[in-house]
């Protein structure tokens, strides 16, 4: 678990909390804790938030190398953003399952012939599968679906 | 702004008496009370360390457990089981917990055990597991007097029990873990990163089917909380499930799910449930208004007596109501699109 998942986990978990206390203490301190919460909860969320994103700034950032897959998973994902962007609905819809499939430790064979058993056109599905080779060229995915 | 806050506080106060009822536990309650909480946390754990992803899945299987706790709470109640426990009137967190575990470990043990096995062979074998564990956990909540049914409730069962407990939950639990297993497992796919193909052409015929399954199954849990009247006659199907309405969520709901995968192919699975469910909702508020309106759906006593009394300006509608559209269709879209998804990626 990242610090990320603890620290959301943790809010989730106290906000929770907060609504059943809020919900059900009566005698007024329910109106009084929807109150704080409308305003409040949001706030000090957002609040300590900030501060761990800029602790995690501040601190020394590591080289990407260091940090494993995330950085260039991170790196392809944003990618992906931008050539499904440039691509037709269909194409962009290919290009998101063959990286999907190929992270997931499928073989560059298996999909294709998943998408072509799906009725796709195999011009279409060897333009995706050229596109994500290009994106891949410049973002490769360390030790995981098919290089270059 | 101080003014709005006194307001609200008087409001919250005046809600919270509005649904009073008896929360003092017994001490076999606690002592229940703390079991659950253990095994939840037991269950947290494991899956924190064994499962990929396994706290996100827990969270999801309470929240699917949630959206139907919510608009299902007229049903019946959850009394006894102290102020700490109740999450919203009397939804119990405890009880939401306890549910996500059993979901969790049925999920957890027929994909271990029966890994060989298709998705769509292995999802009655969740719900064959889950059925007998929720009939235990009903008769000893029942035994303990915390849970009870409302009058709507009352009237519509048959009255035969097994252990003390009613036998319609042999139906009716299967018919609402369908939808929670479903809601579950359909955003794992989602936070595990699944690849789900995009289909060329898309099975019209199937997906109605399918839609069709999961609405009935719905209708099915919600009937004894409204009535559907003034429809003719050859119209109603069971007790007051009509053709009339049923069709038109199941035609509103098949177009929604058909006509999002098709324009909007490249979303992922969030963005097209998002459209699925905007769609569905802008369709079916105006329905649900007019229907009210017209007296052709009238929400039972203990239904009403739910509602906070707040409703949407400038309309007649509960706030709840159209906060459940949204909420009910959620786990219907989920039941439809996962299996689509297990069906179309064998």
């Amino acid at each position: 678990m990242t610090g990320k998942q603890i620290f959301w986990s943790c809010a989730l978990a106290g906000y929770i909390v907060f609504l059943g206390i809020a919900m059900n203490s009566g005698d007024g301190f329910g109106g009084f804790c929807l109150a704080l919460m409308q305003s409040g909860v949001a706030a000090i969320v957002g609040f300590f938030y900030a501060i761990f994103k800029f602790v995690k700034w501040f601190g020394k950032a590591p080289e990407p190398a260091e940090r494993g897959e995330r950085a260039p998973a991170r790196s392809v994902r944003k990618e992906m953003g931008r050539l499904k962007k440039k691509c037709d609905a269909n194409t962009a819809a290919l290009l998101q399952y063959i990286n999907d499939a190929l992270r997931d430790g499928g073989e560059e064979g298996a999909v294709r012939s998943a998408l072509l058993d799906k009725g796709w056109p195999e011009e279409l599905v060897t333009g995706a599968f050229s596109a994500y080779k290009e994106m891949l060229a410049k973002y490769p995915l360390p030790g995981k679906g098919l290089s270059a | 702004m101080i003014e709005f806050y006194r307001r609200l506080y008087a409001a919250a106060d005046a809600m919270y008496k509005a649904h009073a009822f008896d929360r003092t536990p017994t001490g076999p309650i606690i002592a229940f009370e703390l079991l659950l909480l253990a095994f939840s946390a037991f269950t947290l754990f494991w899956l924190w360390k064994n499962q990929k992803k396994g706290v996100q899945q827990f969270l999801l299987a309470a929240g699917g457990l949630f959206l139907h706790q919510f608009f299902t709470s007229p049903m019946w109640h959850n009394y006894k089981l102290g102020w700490w426990s109740y999450l919203y009137q009397d939804i119990s967190w405890i009880s939401t917990f306890a549910w996500a575990s059993m979901i969790m470990w049925a999920i957890v043990l027929v994909d271990r055990f029966f890994e060989t096995l298709p998705d769509w062979k292995r999802f009655p074998l969740y719900l064959a597991f889950l059925a007998p564990a929720a009939l235990v956990y009903e008769a000893i909540l029942l035994k303990l007097g915390v849970s009870g049914y409302s009058p709507e409730v009352q009237q519509s069962i048959s009255g035969y029990t097994l252990l003390g407990t009613p036998v319609e939950t042999f139906v009716y639990v299967p018919v609402f873990m369908a939808l929670v297993v479903s809601f579950t497992k359909y955003w794992s796919f989602y936070i595990l990163g699944k690849p789900v193909i995009p289909l060329r052409s898309r099975p019209w015929l199937r997906s109605f089917s399918i839609t069709l399954v999961s609405v009935l199954l719905f209708e099915i849990t919600v009937e004894p909380m409204v009535q559907n009247v003034g429809f003719p006659a050859w119209a109603y199907l069971f007790h007051d499930i009509t053709l009339v309405l049923t069709g038109a969520w199941v035609l509103l709901t098949w177009l929604a799910i058909n006509l999002v995968d098709k324009f909007l192919i490249h979303f992922s699975l969030r963005g097209k449930f998002l459209a699925y469910l905007g769609i569905v909702f802008v369709g079916v508020l105006p329905a649900e208004l007019w229907l009210i309106a017209s007296g052709y759906r009238v929400y039972g006593p203990s239904t009403v007596a739910a509602f906070t009394g707040f409703h949407i300006p400038f309309t007649n509608l509960p706030m709840e109501v159209a906060f459940g559209i949204p909420l009910y269709f959620a786990l219907i879209l989920s039941f439809v699109k996962y299996w689509e998804i297990i069906l179309d990626n064998k």
